[in-house]
């Protein structure tokens, strides 16, 4: 796991930035079959998982990125307690992840983080209470925010 | 198929990768002589710089490090971060971010031989036409800071 805190941001930055290449190219594949139907040979069931893969692209995406923001947390959490083993869940490292210098994280950045992971836990169905629409663009928005509190290295 | 060699190794592939490695060497050269150019274009304008080691790949899945440089100018915070080399149209790519919630602001494209910039002038309130159009200009001490200072006058963070 990388100790810089530069490389998690580089992380989720380019997550985001494959979901845009994956958009752009179903976007074209979606217009190229509306235009020219037999462009692909595939059956129904393809496409309707064609329709499927477009609707939830976003949302394979976000948890992707959220996965990455979860993964730094939990590096910087086990080199805090040197244990190697340390295994929080998210919603508690969002709470009890510090910032530099040892000052707390501020509440409209936890907000933040949580309100990602709340997208996040829809979109793996750990929970079925749908929440408030939320672009790629803005999850790494918020997740990048909260990542800029950690130190740029822990050991 | 290419023909395999004596050693195993299949020639023209070999010469893909040393020509995919001679791309990331021009790559890395092109962006630590940008780094450079930027920070004494913008220095003398304000702008604090620190340039820092970044990781990339290259198409061997071999880390190299990159020059990428933070860049601050009172409360705004932009990094010059080096993004790509294996773009079709260009031999490489340089995006600018606003700081810390890395909105892309601006792109830097380096094409037949220079580097050219591609960014979105915030819509001047007295005109009225509505279309926003990136605009493409090449590199330069005025360009670099006329949209640096753009970013810093107009731009607000995503979150």
């Amino acid at each position: 796991m990388p100790n810089r805190r530069f490389d998690w941001h580089e992380h989720i930055k380019n997550v985001e930035g494959e979901y845009q290449a994956a958009r752009i190219a179903v976007d074209r594949l979606k217009a190229g079959l509306v235009a020219t139907p037999d462009l692909v040979q595939m059956g129904a069931e393809v496409r309707a998982r064609l329709r499927e893969a477009d609707r939830n692209l976003e949302g394979t995406y976000l948890v992707r990125l959220f996965a990455a923001f979860e993964a730094a947390l939990r590096s910087y959490d086990r080199a805090r307690f040197n244990d190697p083993t340390l295994q929080e869940d998210a919603s508690t490292l969002i709470d009890t992840t510090g910032g530099r210098r040892g000052q707390g994280i501020s509440a409209a950045v936890r907000d933040g983080a949580h309100a990602v992971r709340r997208v996040r836990n829809y979109w793996a169905h750990e929970d079925d209470a749908e929440p408030a629409p939320m672009t790629i663009t803005n999850a790494r928005a918020r997740l990048e925010k909260y990542l800029a509190w950690l130190p740029a290295e822990w050991a | 198929m290419g023909v395999v060699s004596e050693s195993g190794n299949d020639p023209s592939t070999t010469d893909q990768g040393t020509a995919m490695s001679d791309k990331r060497d021009q790559f890395q050269e092109l962006v630590l002589a940008l780094v450079k150019q930027v920070r004494e274009w913008v220095e003398p304008h304000e702008w604090v710089t620190k340039s820092y080691p970044k990781k990339m790949r290259d198409v061997d899945q071999k880390v190299f490090e990159i020059p990428a440089l933070f860049l601050q100018k009172g409360p705004t915070r932009v990094l010059l971060d080096p993004v790509a080399y294996d773009v079709p149209g260009a031999e490489g790519v340089v995006d600018l971010y606003l700081m810390p919630t890395y909105d892309d602001m601006a792109s830097l494209y380096f094409e037949s031989g220079e580097w050219v910039i591609h960014y979105v002038f915030p819509p001047n309130p007295m005109e009225t036409h509505s279309v926003v159009q990136a605009t493409a200009l090449a590199l330069s001490e005025e360009t670099i800071n006329q949209i640096l200072d753009s970013i810093a006058d107009h731009a607000e963070p995503s979150f």
